[in-house]
């Protein structure tokens, strides 16, 4: 992981929307309302920094459904490390983004 | 073109700016992200959607490009001064090459009291734009003549014909003494130092400057107001290093044609504007701390929520030390940039 991370409010909306289960860049921008131009640099520069790893999705799931294969993305754990900490310094970061389906209790 | 068509366009032209190594890799993301656009009832401006991928595509070729994304872009307040040196440099060195306009750096060759005549009336040896201008305008006639009326003030009066049969010539002689009294020819120094025509560059670039401040706040807005030594100095020694690039690179310029042409002042002027211009707006885009190049812009909001949510861009410091607001769209509430610094207690986010 880089020495420094440097963690804009921007990217941590998106690191806690793919911390909150939408693992693609569409997805993202569904959650927190970015446009595609930032969104997709965002999490470029998030997986640069080792905070997020991207995979592509098995290519038979994609023929079964009969569509392009995704390029979906998941947190590191220093990326669950800074999700963490960008909540205790941006409250609202957990109120804008909804908790992952099942772990609102 | 179809929607998909058009869709499928865009896409391909913003993959040129990524780096081949990526570039598979990365349209297939696009195209499979854009596959689910365009089939989910998301109320997504699919257009609006695919436009995003040269923000994209951009980012993915400037980090791909300059790793440390540093020594194209000039981020050190050092390595921008260092490039404007060697710029101001390299324009220098033109100016030297170049005869006309390094007669005007070095001066002339010829004494100082060696001078040419012309008739009264004759174009011959007008000065243009401060320099000689010599054509053949003395015949041999007048030259006799203005041996006779003249030979107590010249010495070593001579004629020159440039070509074999010509009819005209140039009439050069040194100057006796320091002025000459009434007399139906002129004379200029061949030795005049245009050095003075330089000196109009400085005058130039200090009313561009105000003319930037009067027209716009591009010397107000934002940070830049609170001018600390540091940046002060900073911004002086940029402020020289421009002058020094404008003023050789204009002559330079003007004197590809042979001689000092009449648009050096044109060039001088508009190079002097650009050059503040650009000068003001690398000024903002600096740290007041470490003034280190802002990087990251990440764009914020959108203009139709203008009233509810901030809209903008936003630029940080790489070593942590703040954060800019650049709106989009000036609001009563975000006219200008605004700077939030970040404390200590930030660190954590900067691990």
């Amino acid at each position: 992981m880089a020495a420094e991370v440097k963690l804009s409010h921007t990217a941590a909306m998106v690191l806690k929307a793919i911390d909150a289960g939408r693992v693609y860049g569409f997805g993202v921008m569904e959650v927190t309302g970015l446009p595609s131009g930032t969104v997709y640099p965002a999490m470029r520069r998030l997986e640069r920094d080792g905070l997020i790893r991207s995979r592509w999705e098995k290519q038979s799931i994609a023929d079964k459904e009969q569509r392009p294969v995704r390029k979906y993305y998941a947190l590191t754990a220093s990326g669950r490390a800074t999700v963490e900490a960008a909540e205790k310094r941006y409250p609202l970061l957990a109120r804008l983004i909804p908790a992952p389906v099942g772990e609102e209790a | 073109m179809t929607g998909g068509a058009l869709h499928s366009a865009i896409l391909r032209r913003a993959s040129v700016l990524v780096p081949a190594s990526q570039r598979a890799d990365w349209l297939a993301e696009w195209r499979g992200e854009l596959w689910h656009v365009q089939r989910g009832a998301h109320g997504v401006n699919v257009t609006m959607f695919c436009l995003g991928a040269f923000r994209d595509a951009f980012w993915l070729w400037r980090d791909g490009s300059y790793p440390d994304g540093d020594w194209l872009f000039a981020e050190s307040p050092a390595r921008c001064l260092a490039w404007l040196a060697a710029l101001g440099a390299v324009c220098f060195a033109v100016s030297l090459l170049l005869p006309a306009a390094r007669t005007v750096l070095l001066g002339s060759l010829y004494p100082r009291d060696l001078v040419m005549l012309t008739p009264e009336g004759a174009d011959g040896a007008e000065m243009t734009n401060g320099f000689i201008a010599p054509h053949p305008s003395v015949s041999r006639e007048q030259f006799e003549s203005m041996k006779a009326y003249g030979g107590g003030e010249f010495s070593g009066l001579t004629f020159y014909v440039p070509a074999p049969h010509g009819t005209k010539g140039f009439a050069v002689g040194r100057l006796r003494h320091d002025s000459m009294g009434k007399s139906p020819f002129h004379f200029v120094r061949l030795a005049d130092r245009s050095l003075g025509l330089l000196g109009v560059v400085p005058a130039t670039f200090l009313f561009a400057c105000i003319l930037l401040r009067i027209m716009t706040t591009g010397f107000r807005a934002g940070h830049l107001g609170r001018i600390g030594p540091r940046r002060g100095l900073f911004l002086g020694a940029k402020a020289l290093l421009v002058l020094t690039i404008v003023m050789f690179g204009s002559l330079d310029l003007g004197s590809l044609g042979g001689g000092v042409s009449p648009l050096f002042l044109d060039i001088a002027f508009f190079g002097s504007l650009l050059g503040a211009r650009w000068m003001v707006a690398d000024q903002r885009r600096r740290c007041p701390v470490c003034l280190r190049l802002l990087v990251n812009p990440v764009r914020i909001g959108e203009t139709s929520r203008i009233l509810l949510e901030w809209h903008g861009t936003e630029l940080m410091c790489l070593r942590g030390h703040g954060m800019l607001y650049v709106p989009e769209w000036p609001a009563i509430w975000s006219g200008r940039q605004r700077w939030m610094g970040l404390g200590s207690s930030w660190g954590g986010l900067f691990l």
